[in-house]
């Protein structure tokens, strides 16, 4: 299994440390790689069973990851997470995942499914089957760990609030969802829907 | 009386805690139909235990606007029956029953101030049942009136023919466990209009239930319809995706994202002379999903919008009427 990667854009300039104006309590500007080791600490500390459990669903394996235009090389190095910002990710990376703000904000906000992303391309993956489900896979570890981790809400929070990143889109703009229409293939197995075609063959995998 | 009923600090069941208080809007004018509910979940002694407010709202011609927020304890305002998310707040006068909404979501075209009134003082059906591994109770009030300011995508909507139906749940059970229930609420919004009240626990696949509850408000009287006399039927699976929060967790349970519900639900009641029949058509759903913050588990709260038509006779008078209305199937 793979989906279009695409060229994601070059890493944007780390904007840091902003305070925040007259004493009001403001989340701090994040570049993406403090977001990932911030991720990675709060899981830890919150329930290291999940912690354990994520270090080993990747085992070794080092992940490129794009949002926007920052790129980071991620991977865990005897248990230790090694991020740090990346240009262009080596070629022997074994799974590359890009994404937007607009798209992890409509996703968590309930505007859009992860399925639909991947389907319209806003939510890009591309490795070895066995790679890319390991990716998703830890994603879901760390959504599964927020339940019952605040810090990991709050992260979230801090993110949608982050002062240095475009706020989250308007009303208008993510009404009325795409998600709302109905469903364009059938609910059980059966044949593609149109959406799921037209990412076959962008990825070149229709006979 | 009613307040919030959280454990003593020496209850061994307090992580499995479970209190919300939930209302419903109807408006026949737009047809639009708004949850609006506060949720605890956990012991309150447990830095993980949250509360989930949620303000949703659907009409025809909008779909469905508004969302869900978790908030950590500590970050909530708790008084003895109310609960303030920030965004999200119900608050229950205890003597009086009289709930004040507000709801200010803007960004997810919702804003609301509400205060709704008993039309009728409701069922303190305060029995424990067993559910899951624990025990679930409740209130229910089924018709208030309802004032104050309600707009979606910044536009005011008239309140003046709408009803509110109020309910407070709480017990001990933890999301994830074999437990589910059906619950529905069907409401002409007229003056002296019926509405019917359906409930039932359930295991989580809906294959055994606890025997049905079904209650008609008529004219300020209560009429409850003894189990072996009533009937809930639905057929049909509804063909829309439905509106999924909070999206973080939607985002965990992409396999959830097309759950069958139904298309069609009946309801029908007898005793005596007095009789029902609602007829429901699902319009839209939304699915809130529940992650229990002691262990790990989850459960789905599936609302079913649509229209109802309700006939009966009952107070010597027969009655027929158009409805909308809201059914529950919780996984």
């Amino acid at each position: 299994m793979s989906s279009s990667a695409g060229a994601a854009p070059a890493a944007r300039p780390a904007a840091r440390g902003r305070p925040g104006p007259g004493g009001r309590k403001e989340p701090p500007c994040r570049s993406l790689e403090e977001y990932v080791e911030e991720l990675v600490r709060r899981l830890d500390e919150g329930e290291p069973r999940l912690g354990d459990r994520i270090r080993e669903v990747v085992g070794a394996r080092s992940a490129a990851v794009g949002l926007d235009e920052e790129r980071v090389l991620v991977r865990f190095r005897d248990g230790e997470l090694a991020v740090r910002p990346v240009e262009e990710p080596p070629a022997d990376v074994d799974g590359r995942g890009w994404t937007d703000r607009r798209t992890v904000l409509n996703i968590l906000d309930g505007y859009l499914e992860v399925t639909t992303a991947i389907l319209d391309g806003r939510l890009r993956a591309r490795g070895p089957v066995d790679d890319v489900t390991r990716m998703f896979r830890a994603i879901e570890i760390f959504l599964d760990g927020s339940t019952r981790i605040p810090p990991l809400r709050r992260l979230a929070d801090s993110y949608r609030d982050d002062p240095c990143l475009p706020p989250p889109p308007s009303f208008d703009e993510r009404h009325p969802t795409p998600d709302a229409t109905p469903p364009d293939a059938p609910p059980f197995p059966g044949r593609p829907g149109p959406r799921e075609r037209e990412l076959l063959d962008r990825l070149d995998l229709l006979p | 009386m009613d307040v919030l009923r959280p454990p003593s600090v020496l209850d061994p069941t307090a992580p499995a805690y479970k209190d919300w208080l939930h209302v419903n809007l109807f408006e026949p004018a737009s047809g639009a139909v708004g949850l609006f509910n506060v949720s605890l979940h956990g012991s309150p002694t447990d830095p993980r235990a949250v509360a989930l407010g949620t303000a949703l709202l659907h009409r025809p011609d909008t779909g469905w606007v508004g969302n869900a927020v978790v908030r950590s304890l500590a970050e909530v305002h708790l008084g003895a029956a109310s609960v303030d998310t920030g965004p999200v707040t119900v608050a229950l006068e205890p003597l009086t029953g009289v709930v004040h909404l507000d709801a200010s979501l803007p960004g997810d075209g919702l804003e609301a101030r509400l205060r709704a009134t008993p039309a009728a003082p409701g069922l303190p059906v305060e029995v424990p049942v067993p559910f899951g591994e624990g025990w679930i109770s409740w209130r229910v009030v089924p018709r208030l009136e309802i004032e104050g300011g309600l707009a979606v995508g910044g536009e005011k909507v008239a309140l003046d023919r709408a009803a509110a139906y109020h309910d407070h749940n709480w017990g001990r059970w933890h999301w994830g466990q074999d437990a589910g229930w059906e619950w529905g609420v069907f409401a002409c919004t007229a003056p002296d209009g019926p509405t019917v009240v359906v409930a039932r626990t359930t295991d989580r696949r809906h294959d055994a239930h606890s025997p049905l509850f079904v209650q008609l408000e008529l004219g300020g009287r209560e009429h409850v319809f003894p189990p072996e006399s009533v009937r809930l039927d639905y057929s049909g699976c509804l063909a829309t995706r439905p509106r999924r929060v909070p999206g973080a967790m939607a985002g965990l349970h992409a396999d959830r994202r097309l759950p069958r519900l139904p298309s069609r639900i009946r309801v029908e009641g007898e005793r005596g002379d007095r009789w029902i029949e609602v007829g429901f058509e699902s319009e839209h759903a939304a699915q809130i999903i529940a992650g229990d913050p002691a262990r790990p588990g989850y459960g789905f709260i599936q609302e079913v919008a649509g229209r109802a038509e309700i006939r009966g006779r009952a107070e010597g008078r027969d009655f027929a009427a158009e409805a909308r209305g809201v059914f529950e199937y919780v996984e």
